[in-house]
């Protein structure tokens, strides 16, 4: 009885989840644009954009160049994954944008990729190992208490059919 | 007898009993002067990283050489059935074990100090300027690891595997006097006023009251037969 | 020591009321909870993660009470409730220990952060294991009583004072927080919900590890008793 109950939650578990992953092959982005002075900056400029895995990477895992941004009151947008496609399987990523002509980078901004859903893999990890641990537990604790309970019963037969001889 | 010449009288015992053969003493002074060496050769020659590391350094090799010393207190007792004689003497639990406790410290403090000096000449520290905040820091500090040590080695030599359990059981209790004797040594060795050093000489203090008062609570069941 | 507890039928409806909520449990988890803005569907580890560590503390708190009934009365189902309650707490603190870097990893791109709380379940969970250690390594079982006793009570007393002084070093090295959005009312009852599952399967799991102990005494005793 006890280990149904194990079972049984651990498959209603399973039965609630969704597996689905997709990876992002496009993301629109929209950023800002700013000259020297602050100001929104108007005009068209090429812009050289690279996604890195942490904050500080050296090393871009993907970079695109998108030439004549055109750029309105310091809007612009692009689809990134135009030129070069993504394929994000990592979970968090962080987008640096540098205008040609100048020597800074702009901050680099966290952005989620397809991370979402491969969260539910992990989702799915954690709730696994958390019932399957319970479930073994229960498990094997009932399986000693049979155990020890049948060696009770048969030293108690032998006693009892030793005093009778 | 009063407690203080009963714990007195023991302490007496046991500090003559090893000044004679001096094994313990030596082997923690070795074994310090070994781990520190060590240490050195862990990090890239000349590297910057040293300087942050030292605190730690310091009080690592402390730690693990106050773990070798306080492994013999019980020792003797339990092997040679002198505790059965201690306890048959009319003093109470509390006596032997606050004289455990000094034998540890004073043996502990004694390695410490003769340490100070080559840490000094190792890594370039100027020890001299700060040396009274610091023998504080180590005094307290010492007398946090002695007071559970002591309360610890008391089971352990009854454990099959006394040496391994005892810093088994000693690490993780004695993280907050680590954290703090650590912090507080590189709060002289950085130059901040005495506030950042009494903030954390603080808790190192209040852990010492804390589990003295539990240590001497709990003793008795220890060595009961 | 009588084997047939009087709890037995008590401890079976528990039983049944557990399964009941733990489905109940998992509605309010996946279905209920709305999905939170920033973390995504990974947020609902929470959602077993806390009670985990909930149930640790209150398993490692049994310890404590129990090891001072023990040294105070010295009688043996203390000592076996301490014991038990010791096991379970090193099984939810290992699965604190678990889903504590899954959900970490996704959310801050790293395995593991030296987190007050991380840190403080780490050190938690070292004083369990050597709480187990130290009864496996003591021949006498009466001594092993007494020393564990002892180490529990010590151990217990510990823990906030490590957390203090874990807190207080992070303080100095400030390092990424958790962003600790609120928590909107729905997910308050799954998660108050998640907490009631969990305690009354601490309770459950603890019986059932004393009747085991239980048995285990009697079998040891009875044999002894049939040797002589």
């Amino acid at each position: 009885m006890k280990s149904t109950l194990g079972l049984v939650f651990v498959l209603l578990g399973m039965f609630s989840l969704d597996l689905q992953a997709q990876t992002a092959r496009l993301v629109h982005y929209q950023g800002t644009l700013l000259d020297s002075d602050g100001a929104p900056f108007t005009g068209t400029t090429d812009l050289h954009f690279a996604i890195y895995t942490r904050p500080m990477a050296q090393q871009p895992i993907w970079s695109e160049t998108h030439r004549n941004v055109p750029v309105n009151e310091g809007r612009y947008e692009v689809l990134l994954g135009s030129e070069n496609p993504l394929s994000l399987s990592f979970y968090e990523y962080y987008l640096e944008v540098k205008a040609a002509g100048t020597d800074q980078p702009a901050q680099r901004v966290p952005i989620a990729g397809s991370g979402f859903n491969y969260r539910m893999q992990f989702l799915f990890a954690a709730y696994t190992i958390v019932w399957l641990a319970i479930f073994l537990y229960l498990v094997t604790i009932t399986r000693r208490q049979k155990k020890i309970i049948s060696e009770l019963e048969l030293l108690a037969q032998s006693s009892s059919s030793q005093v009778t001889t | 007898m009063t407690l203080y010449r009963k714990v007195a009288a023991i302490l007496w015992k046991d500090l003559l009993s090893e000044f004679r053969t001096k094994e313990m003493i030596f082997s923690m002074l070795v074994f310090s002067l070994m781990v520190t060496v060590i240490f050195n050769f862990s990090f890239p020659p000349g590297s910057e990283f040293i300087d942050d590391a030292l605190p730690g350094i310091l009080w690592m090799t402390f730690v693990f050489a106050s773990l070798l010393g306080m492994n013999r207190t019980f020792v003797y007792e339990v092997d040679k059935g002198c505790l059965q004689g201690l306890m048959l003497a009319p003093m109470s639990r509390s006596a032997i074990y606050i004289s455990k406790l000094l034998v540890n410290f004073v043996f502990i403090m004694l390695v410490e100090l003769t340490m100070l000096p080559f840490f000094s000449i190792f890594f370039h520290l100027d020890l001299l300027g700060i040396i009274w905040p610091l023998l504080l820091v180590v005094a307290c500090s010492t007398l946090g690891f002695a007071i559970i040590g002591t309360l610890f080695a008391a089971i352990t030599v009854n454990t099959r595997t006394r040496e391994v359990m005892l810093p088994i059981l000693h690490f993780p209790v004695a993280i907050p006097i680590i954290i703090g004797a650590v912090q507080a040594t590189a709060a002289l060795l950085q130059g901040q006023g005495w506030d950042a050093v009494w903030g954390w000489l603080r808790m190192i203090i209040a852990f010492d009251i804390i589990f003295l008062v539990v240590s001497l609570l709990t003793f008795e069941y220890i060595i009961e037969e | 020591m009588q084997l047939q507890s009087r709890f037995e039928r008590p401890v079976r409806a528990v039983g049944y009321l557990l399964l009941a909520a733990m489905v109940v449990n998992l509605y309010l988890i996946f279905f209920f909870a709305p999905e939170e803005r920033s973390m995504g569907q990974i947020q609902k580890i929470f959602y077993f993660h806390v009670p985990c560590a909930w149930v640790s503390f209150l398993a490692f708190f049994v310890v404590f009470v129990y090891s001072i009934a023990y040294l105070w009365k010295k009688e043996r189902r203390y000592d076996l409730i301490a014991h038990s309650a010791g096991e379970i707490g090193v099984v939810f603190a290992t699965l604190v220990l678990i889903t504590g870097p899954i959900w970490a990893r996704p959310v801050w791109n790293t395995w593991w952060e030296w987190s007050p709380r991380l840190t403080l379940f780490l050190v938690l969970w070292f004083i369990f294991v050597a709480y187990l250690m130290l009864r496996g390594f003591v021949e006498d079982k009466e001594k092993a009583a007494r020393f564990s006793a002892v180490f529990g009570i010590v151990g217990f007393l510990d823990v906030p004072i490590v957390y203090l002084s874990i807190r207080l070093w992070r303080d100095i090295h400030p390092s990424p927080v958790v962003r600790e959005g609120g928590l909107a009312p729905d997910m308050w009852v799954a998660f108050g919900f998640s907490l009631f599952t969990f305690t009354l399967l601490f309770i459950y799991l603890l019986y059932l590890r004393v009747q085991l102990q239980k048995s285990e005494v009697a079998l040891s005793d009875l044999k002894r008793q049939l040797v002589y």
